[in-house]
């Protein structure tokens, strides 16, 4: 039992799941629980008979889960190891002679049910809410090249499928069958200016390609538009562009075709080849270290 | 996976993704997968249609038998849905005055014959069409996708060219509104008996009408291509259209105005008023015979390379298959991998009775053989026949 | 047709819609056969569905059906998707309404109530989350029917379609909100709203929060009144789609 408090087994959005803090006297010990949001919650600002509580409140439709924190040791720790939680030194402040333990809690939300078995596979298998961000492994397929870098779409993050709607059939991209599908220029709603396109776009400059050499980077002996490249994402960059790497032995081109996608399929054998097992034909790439 | 070179061998490492990542990443690679397996991304097989369900003239001013709803304009509908996709028709009406027929009843016999015989050259010419406005919801805003405007345009030419919809049809029998000694209105009209009466001048009018037809195809939920779902939800919408009656005031039947065209604005509203009976309604005669149900097929190259080895019959067969390859038809092309992965397609409208209304060849990449021409014939007939079925329910 | 694209087959310019005699009507439409029973009296019969549309990330169907109007409404939630331009640290909301086959309603109207629309969900849903996208939500009034038998006719002409569009407000509320929470965007609460004398006012937690007002012209004395009824529709409309919610998704547990 991780925590003296029953949380609901469901939520959903508005639902209050628990208050910022629970205390409980065991052995003598204070034990304080202090949750903190996961994803699918929020803290939120409640007026409760005149008084103004601050409670972690459901934004999702899920199970609700809880976790302690792996990074603050369960045992006896001094405040000072939480410097961060402000929060925290003000109650510290007040009782100084009971030995007291601060447990730390995620709580989050998961979509989908509790027994569902693609829950357990990726926790959070919506892209809604795995929008890219720092330290993400993505998915992303080169669209264009220049010296300096590569520009790509991200397909998606690790794991994740990335949301539904910006396949063929709903913006319309790629080539299809005459008759069908739609290359029209029509606009996200939000979109600001009139660029084509909905997916999420990254930059790989020529120094992140790889960590050794760095300078001497030649993109086009990297990547071939239409690679499926997995990089990690460095910072949220501009507003069109989410600032990628490739410099790690496990990131780089997954799937690459031959001769500019005329070809077959070719795999990795060594970090910078990759070989077309029907015709034999090698071509170079910065590969990922099959994983 | 083992693959041989020259000098050494290589153990390839596959990658491995969960299955809705690759179809992201990789639709194709995907799509061939599954394909040898021997269904598709849908779980269909390979010549297996989707299912449809349809609701007819749910959402007419005619719903109901004993009373119209006064406000609604659509004069037949149909919502159909098809495995994911919904398609909702809807058929409005207009009238528009008939400068051509006007010419026959003219005395001038010359141009009478001259009219008569480019008229026999020109069977089509005896057909009319509808004007269909297709909306592809995709959460955009702006200009109309080419989509939506190849389909509308491929919906005109289609219906105009399987000759459903005789211009007859769509003739208004105008009737004449008079105004009676007690200040009631009452309406005359040509083709009901007991007006036999009548003084035939009276309704003898110098002016034609006849009724325009558009369709508004709104498609939600859109998974793949959509024309044969679009025309097949238009052929049941057709087949429940009611016109209503029209008729003109007494006043105006032999009031006589010289129209003229100069831009949309000089219409002829201003001078007289043809006005639709609330009730009473007619329904469309359309050639039934012609009414004939759209299917689509895709033919696709087996990719030797991509294919699932089965363990028990892996290695003595891969290097035969390697060099030919294999094509296979699809039926009803749905889901974004096949929709992006197969570029060659066969589409065909058909009666259920046989009669070929329409094919439409589109090779690029695999190569479309006579046998999956015929293959496909033979399966747009049954469908077709299936399809035709559901009206009677 | 009152599409003006040239890029649409429009047919031919000089044909005109059909106009149907009202001098008839008058004296032949009879009071509305299939009047609804009874015992919906109090409030509109709701039947709520998410999830049906497969091109985007959440999707609600709302159909109300009371005295007055028979309601279908369609929600669509594309994205969050990617959008162009300088960067922004929280996502943006786009509320398009659109008229269904009946086109009842001018742009004008609709384009106030999705300003309005926009105002509240800017205030609901969780945007931190949504760094540099957007959220694209798109209402299709699909059916839209006033059962009421017509006033004699010009009455208060313009005073109609006005308390009829907010009548369609809580219902669009409701449909958006569940559209969301079944694209799986993060809403700090159920948003709801009730209407009373052409008054629609939009509640959170529990009726404890406004998050948005809107008001017609009419009699402006039980503006407090018109609150309370308008919270408790809230609630139960709230209740409703929580149930509806759960509903989906101990389906959707089962069938996995």
């Amino acid at each position: 039992m991780m925590s003296n408090l029953q949380f609901p087994k469901t939520a959903y959005p508005g639902k209050l799941i628990c208050p910022q803090y629970s205390t409980e006297n065991k052995d003598g010990e204070d034990i304080i629980f202090n949750y903190v949001c996961g994803s699918g919650t929020k803290l939120l600002h409640f007026e409760h008979n005149g008084r103004s509580i601050e409670a972690i409140t459901a934004t999702l439709v899920g199970t609700v889960k809880c976790e302690e924190e792996k990074n603050i040791d369960k045992e006896e720790e001094p405040e000072a190891d939480q410097s961060t939680e402000e929060e925290q030194s003000v109650d510290a402040s007040s009782s100084d002679v009971i030995k007291r333990i601060v447990k730390f809690i995620r709580v989050s939300v998961v979509p989908g049910g509790d027994d569902d078995c693609r829950t357990n596979k990726c926790a959070n298998n919506d892209f809604a809410n795995n929008l890219p961000k720092e330290g993400d492994i993505v998915l992303t397929r080169v669209t264009r090249l220049s010296l300096q870098r590569a520009n790509v779409e991200i397909l998606a993050v690790e794991d994740k499928p990335s949301p539904i709607d910006s396949g063929v059939g709903s913006n319309g991209m790629g080539i299809v069958a005459a008759g069908g599908g739609s290359g029209a220029a029509t606009f996200s709603v939000s979109q600001a200016s009139s660029d084509l396109g909905e997916t999420f776009r990254g930059i790989i400059r020529s120094q992140d390609v790889r960590s050794t050499d760095r300078d001497r980077v030649k993109v086009i002996e990297c990547f071939k538009p239409g690679d499926i490249v997995r990089a990690q994402v460095l910072s949220l960059g501009d507003g069109t562009n989410y600032y990628l790497t490739t410099a790690r032995n496990d990131l780089g081109v997954v799937f690459a075709r031959a001769a500019n996608g005329a070809g077959g399929l070719m795999y990795a054998t060594d970090w910078q080849m990759m070989t077309s097992p029907a015709t034999g034909v090698t071509e170079k790439r910065k590969c990922a270290k099959p994983f | 996976m083992a693959e041989n070179t020259a000098l050494e061998t290589i153990e390839v490492h596959p990658i491995t993704f969960p299955p809705d990542v690759l179809a992201r990443i990789s639709p194709e690679l995907s799509l061939q997968r599954h394909l040898s397996l021997g269904i598709r991304p849908c779980l269909r097989r390979y010549e297996e249609f989707r299912d449809i369900t349809i609701e007819n003239n749910t959402l007419s001013r005619y719903v109901e038998k004993d009373s119209v709803d006064a406000k609604n304009n659509i004069l037949g509908s149909n919502i159909l849905k098809s495995g994911k996709t919904v398609v909702i028709t809807s058929i409005t009406g207009g009238i528009i005055e008939e400068n051509s027929a006007s010419i026959k009843d003219l005395d001038d016999f010359g141009e009478d014959e001259l009219y008569e015989v480019t008229k026999e050259e020109d069977e089509i010419a005896n057909y009319a069409s509808i004007y269909p406005v297709v909306e592809v919801e995709r959460g955009r805003v702006g200009a109309c996708t080419d989509e939506e405007m190849t389909i509308s345009q491929k919906l005109y030419d289609s219906v105009l060219h399987s000759r459903i919809l005789p211009k007859k049809a769509l003739k208004v029998k105008a009737g004449v509104r008079s105004v009676n000694e007690d200040g009631t209105f009452s309406v005359l009209y040509p083709d009901e008996l007991e007006n036999d009466a009548l003084n035939e001048t009276n309704l003898k009018m110098k002016r034609k009408w006849s009724y325009v037809l558009y369709a508004k195809i709104i498609v939600l939920s859109r998974t793949g291509p959509v024309f044969d779902l679009c025309w097949n939800s238009l052929m049941y919408a057709l087949q429940n259209v009611k016109l209503p009656k029209a008729f003109i005031d007494e006043r105006a039947s032999d009031l006589r105005m010289t129209i003229r065209t100069r831009g949309r604005s000089a219409t002829i509203r201003e001078t007289y008023e043809i006005l639709c009976d609330q009730t009473k309604s007619l329904p469309l005669m359309i050639s039934s015979q012609n009414i004939a149900f759209a299917a689509n097929y895709g033919v696709i190259e087996l990719d030797p390379e991509s294919q699932l080895q089965n363990p028990d019959n892996a290695q003595e067969e891969v290097d035969i298959d390697m060099d030919k390859s294999q094509c296979i038809l699809i039926a009803d092309l749905d889901t974004e991998a096949e929709e992006i992965s197969i570029h060659s397609t066969i589409s065909v409208i058909a009666s259920s009775a046989g009669r070929y209304k329409q094919l439409t060849l589109v090779g690029a990449g695999a190569k479309i053989t006579p046998e999956m021409i015929k293959r496909s014939l033979l399966l747009s007939k049954v469908r077709a026949n299936d399809l035709s079925a559901r009206v009677k329910k | 047709m009152n599409v003006q694209d040239r890029r649409r087959l429009l047919g031919p310019a000089a044909a005109k819609p059909m106009a149907f005699s009202n001098a008839i009507i008058d004296e032949q439409q009879k009071k509305p056969v299939n009047m609804p029973s009874k015992d919906s009296e109090n409030g509109d019969e709701l039947s709520l569905h998410t999830g049906f549309i497969e091109n985007c990330n959440g999707s609600a169907l709302v159909e109300a059906r009371n005295l007055r109007h028979q309601t279908s409404l369609i929600t669509a939630v594309y994205g969050p998707r990617s959008i162009r331009g300088s960067f922004t640290s929280q996502g943006t909301i786009s509320i398009q309404l659109k008229n269904g086959l009946l086109e009842k309603y001018n742009t004008n109207e609709l384009k106030e109530v999705s300003g309005f629309l926009m105002g509240i969900f800017n205030s609901v849903v969780n945007l931190s989350r949504y760094p540099k996208s957007g959220i694209d939500i798109f209402v299709y009034l699909t059916y839209d029917k006033n059962l009421q038998s017509e006033a004699p006719a010009g009455e208060s002409q313009s005073k109609k379609t006005f308390s009829e569009i907010s009548y369609l407000i809580p219902h669009c509320i409701t449909s958006i909100t569940l559209a969301l929470a079944d694209a799986g965007i993060e809403i700090v609460d159920m948003a709801g709203a009730g209407e009373a004398n052409g008054t629609v006012v939009s509640f959170i937690k529990n009726g404890e929060e406004i998050v948005g007002v809107w008001k017609d012209e009419g009699n402006n004395e039980d503006l407090l009144e018109s609150v309370d009824d308008c919270k408790e529709q809230y609630r139960r409309y709230r209740d409703l789609m929580i149930s509806c919610l759960l509903e989906q998704k101990s389906l959707d547990t089962s069938s996995s």
